[in-house]
């Protein structure tokens, strides 16, 4: 039984080629050992180049055990069940990085939407703001993440085209410039949350977006959806030197993320949550961030958007941001 | 042959549907390995590029997406691109189905299962793509609705899976149903498969509508945020698909023998003759709205056609896309393209299609639309070799994939590949 | 030559750059906080052997002269830099050196700075007095115990209050250009 007749006319296994190929009966005889052996040949090679195509693979760590894969969404568990995850997290990064972590689960608080502003006349671009973030929030330093980026805008003009993410002059503030840090927005209308096909983002009830990192597939939809450019991607494991963690992390916020997963600003959610101030408004030196509690009347944001010259960034794609831009000079 | 053809399976064992089912799959494993040396010249050079593609994915896998040239700034590149470009060829199918069934063109039923298995073949082409962007890609069961969190409606990328995954199960199921009877050599009951043909029609042009609102519904994206991406995507869908069709068919043709009649070339050319037309009208009038009243709206625009800043990577692309669809129409429109039994002209006008619509639906839409960033940066991507290697890959798996189809496909629809009569 | 001082208030660093610390090349690390000059602080006394002089001691000896703009014995290292305010008297007492003065010529005392910026200020101090101007410390809500405010000079010298430029930290990594650390 010849399996590679050439020509056109080897009647009947129909394995001829061409214009007189058609109309041939087909027939299976009882397989022969011929065919086994053709068949043991054919499977050897597939074989040897799939696991010669798989070989990268032997560099894989798997990081994740069989509980972290099955982990259910955040909604969904338990305060137990988060107990036992934390305590992973915690192991899992003391082994990885060498840091005693405490990562914990802080809930938000009653009664509080948070919101921040920014002084845009007091700003001078100095960027003590995003390094500062970048050491609490454990972001890569290679590849690099930084959630938050100052525009250095030429006066007169809001077209962040004519920006300049890049500058670096001798001392800041240049001459006839304005600064314009961007970090998330927090929207009330987020475009993000709307986008994720797993739910793995959301608005938590004091108003911060929050990602569930061990839920996020990592598809970046959420990225192209944002106006504001304030997601970012791990591309690979996030590098950070060891001196340098911060060990108070939050489960949501800002604790070491995995390979391939969503992050950005949560409103340094481990701090706010607990009375403190975003580091981003600790570290700028010259006062130009506040932070507070929209649902307070005597907060400092209520000030600010009672008696001040507030506008949020691009207003006109309906997300409605909490994060003022205001300016008195 | 009681014994059935192993020698080892005894016929009595099984109901005889399921018998007969299973003696079905093993004929087609075996015939799936059957072939001139030329098929199998193929189907080996084809396997080799998947392996390649499979082991730059292993790369990609272990490493990061940061083995692609995807950044921050442009966060989804060729994968996603190929994915756009051959939801809309899947979508495709439809214009053959329609002549076929709807306007009961009998010499159209012989290629309408072809074009179909291109559809699910085109399909797994799509689930692969989406499947090699994913970061997590172990974690895809977050998707499934009960066990997973499926933000389904709200989501536009959750429509995308269902309409995919039905799309994709009914071709699938009509495929073959309707090879499996032919195989048996009985009369197709007309409800299982009638509904699901019409239903396929509607599904359709729905696979391609929500792939183009997962664009459009991005308020952020000015390039994207507008309604005419949904047409154009149709459009510049039912001319690259019926085009490559025109190929494919031609191709099949002169290496089985299967009879394809020149009707079906005319009504294939036709069509993708009048979609070309309305592709690129649509595409004119994109034009003329960005660059008419000089807003700073289209700045994504500019960056594409004229360049901007100092990056002009994609004005070469877009200029040849747009020379080749156009030099296609008028090959189309043309009597060089209508001659019967010679299609060189038609094959150039429909490869020429086929390329100019790739780059304008896959780097022409996806780059453009990320720059410059939302904060008015602009940074050039590139694919790596690695990305463009698991692309590749991914192209050959589906040609293996479409290959081994019509390799039974062919023989049960000419009749050679059929259910004996002593079972 | 008079060797008493009684005068020197502490006038810290005013450069920034000492509150980066590079670490091992690969983060900038911002480390103080701190307001430029720190807690507020009694002024620093002159001393010779256990006897402490403070300002009235001297200057009850001797008189200023009304509107003199230059600075003598003590004071010549004292830069006086406040834009059209330039003239000790505007701020300080003429009979009592230890507190401030007020539009009235009433005292202010000298641990309330705010009191006497306030009188040109106006617009300034009622921001400082809600939270708006100047560093965010401590809390985010007012009624919390961590919640505090700084006083006009624990961030500003009032001889030269305007701060210097800053250096400004590192900007982003310019994308697209893959170290071989970030690859493997």
């Amino acid at each position: 039984m010849s399996d590679k007749s050439t020509g056109n006319n080897s009647g009947a296994d129909n394995t001829s080629f061409g214009k007189n190929a058609a109309g041939k009966k087909e027939m299976f005889k009882p397989l022969s050992r011929r065919s086994f052996i053709k068949a043991g040949a054919l499977g050897a090679l597939l074989l040897g180049g799939t696991s010669t195509a798989l070989l990268p693979l032997r560099k894989f760590k798997n990081d994740t055990s069989l509980e972290a894969f099955f982990q259910q969404h955040y909604a969904r568990l338990t305060p137990e069940r988060m107990d036992r995850i934390l305590k992973r997290i915690e192991q899992e990064i003391k082994e990885r990085h060498g840091v005693d972590a405490h990562v914990k689960d802080p809930k938000p608080i009653p009664g509080v939407q948070f919101a921040y502003a920014l002084n845009i006349s007091r700003c001078v671009g100095c960027r003590r703001c995003v390094h500062a973030c970048v050491e609490e929030n454990n972001q890569s330093r290679s590849p690099e993440i930084q959630y938050i980026r100052v525009l250095e805008m030429p006066e007169g003009t809001f077209d962040v085209e004519k920006s300049d993410h890049y500058y670096d002059p001798e001392t800041v503030p240049a001459k006839g410039k304005y600064y314009m840090p961007v970090q998330c927005q927090q929207c009330e209308n987020p475009a993000c949350v709307k986008a994720c096909p797993v739910g793995a983002t959301w608005k938590d009830e004091d108003g911060i977006v929050v990602i569930d990192y061990d839920w996020c597939i990592g598809c970046r939809y959420c990225e192209a959806a944002c106006p504001y450019w304030a997601r970012r991607f791990n591309f690979a494991e996030p590098k950070i030197p060891k001196e340098q963690i911060n060990p108070d992390m939050a489960y949501l916020g800002n604790r070491i993320r995995p390979k391939g997963t969503m992050e950005k600003c949560t409103f340094c959610l481990g701090r706010t949550r607990n009375g403190l101030l975003p580091k981003c408004a600790e570290a700028c030196p010259t006062g130009s961030r506040q932070f507070g509690n929209l649902l307070d009347p005597d907060s400092v944001i209520r000030h600010i958007l009672r008696e001040k010259r507030v506008y949020v960034f691009k207003e006109d794609v309906g997300t409605r941001p909490k994060f003022y831009y205001w300016f008195d000079k | 042959m009681e014994k059935g053809e192993s020698g080892i399976i005894p016929k009595e064992a099984f109901p005889e549907f399921l018998y007969k089912y299973g003696l079905f799959l093993i004929r087609a494993v075996r015939l799936s390995f059957r072939g001139h040396v030329a098929f199998y010249a193929w189907m080996i050079f084809l396997s080799v590029i998947s392996l390649f593609g499979l082991r730059a994915y292993c790369n990609q896998f272990v490493e990061g997406l940061i083995t692609t040239g995807m950044t921050d700034q442009v966060s989804w590149g060729v994968y996603i691109a190929n994915f756009t470009f051959l939801v809309g060829m899947a979508a495709a199918a439809v214009m053959l189905v329609i002549p076929a069934y709807i306007y009961k063109d009998e010499e159209m039923h012989n290629i309408v299962i072809f074009g179909e298995l291109f559809a699910v073949a085109v399909m797994i082409m799509c689930m692969l793509f989406v499947t090699v962007d994913l970061g997590r890609p172990g974690r895809f069961w977050h998707l499934i609705p009960v066990i997973g969190h499926f933000n389904f409606p709200i989501s536009m990328l959750s429509w995308d899976v269902v309409v995919l995954m039905g799309y994709l199960a009914l071709n699938a199921h009509v495929c073959g149903y309707l090879l499996y009877m032919k195989y048996l050599g009985q009369k197709p009951n007309k409800w299982l498969y009638m509904p699901f043909v019409f239903l396929s029609i509607v599904w359709a042009i729905s696979i391609h509508t929500v792939t183009a609102f997962l664009y459009v519904g991005l308020a952020g994206r000015p390039f994207w945020n507008a309604a005419i991406v949904a047409p154009r995507f149709i459009g510049s869908a039912f001319t690259a698909g019926p085009a490559l069709m025109i190929v494919a068919f031609q191709i099949i043709r002169g290496t089985t023998g299967y009879h394809i009649g020149d009707r079906a070339f005319r009504l294939l050319r036709q069509i993708v003759t009048i979609s070309l037309l309305i592709s690129l009208f649509l595409f004119g009038c994109e034009i003329f709205k960005e660059f008419y009243s000089q807003s700073l709206h289209s700045a994504s625009a500019r960056y594409l056609f004229f360049g901007l800043h100092g990056h002009y990577a994609l004005v070469p692309w877009i200029w040849s896309a747009i020379a080749m669809e156009i030099i296609a129409l008028l090959i189309l429109l043309s009597r060089f393209s209508r001659k019967p039994g010679s299609y060189g002209w038609l094959n150039l006008a429909c490869i020429m299609a086929t390329v100019g619509i790739w780059i304008e639906k896959g780097p022409g839409l996806i780059i453009p639309g990320f720059l410059p960033t939302p904060l008015g940066e602009i940074v050039d991507y590139v694919p790596t070799y690695n990305e463009t290697m698991v692309c590749v890959g991914i192209w050959a798996i589906g040609a293996l994939a479409f290959s081994w189809m019509l390799r039974l496909a062919i023989p049960i629809t000419s009749g050679v590949f059929h259910c004996t009569e002593d079972e | 030559m008079c060797t008493l001082s009684c005068l020197f208030c502490l006038f810290a660093s005013t450069t920034f750059a000492a509150d980066i610390e590079r670490s091992a090349g690969l983060a900038m690390k911002v480390v103080d906080y701190t307001p430029v000059r720190g807690r507020f602080r009694p002024l620093k006394l002159r001393r010779e052997g256990f006897f402490q002089y403070t300002c009235n001691e001297c200057h009850r000896v001797f008189d200023t002269i009304e509107g003199r703009k230059s600075r003598v014995a003590e004071h010549v290292d004292l830069k006086l830099n406040h834009g059209s305010n330039d003239n000790c008297l505007n701020c300080h007492h003429k009979m009592n050196r230890d507190a401030y003065v007020a539009h009235d010529g009433k005292e202010i005392p000298s641990d309330k700075p705010e009191e006497l910026c306030s009188q040109c200020h106006n617009m300034i101090y009622r921001d400082w007095k809600v939270g708006i101007h100047g560093r965010a410390r401590g809390s985010w809500n007012r009624a919390e115990e961590g919640w505090h405010s700084l006083v006009c000079t624990e961030c500003h010298d009032p001889h030269d209050p305007k701060f210097p430029e800053l250096v400004p930290m590192p900007g982003p990594a310019i994308p697209g250009r893959k170290t071989e650390k970030e690859i493997h």
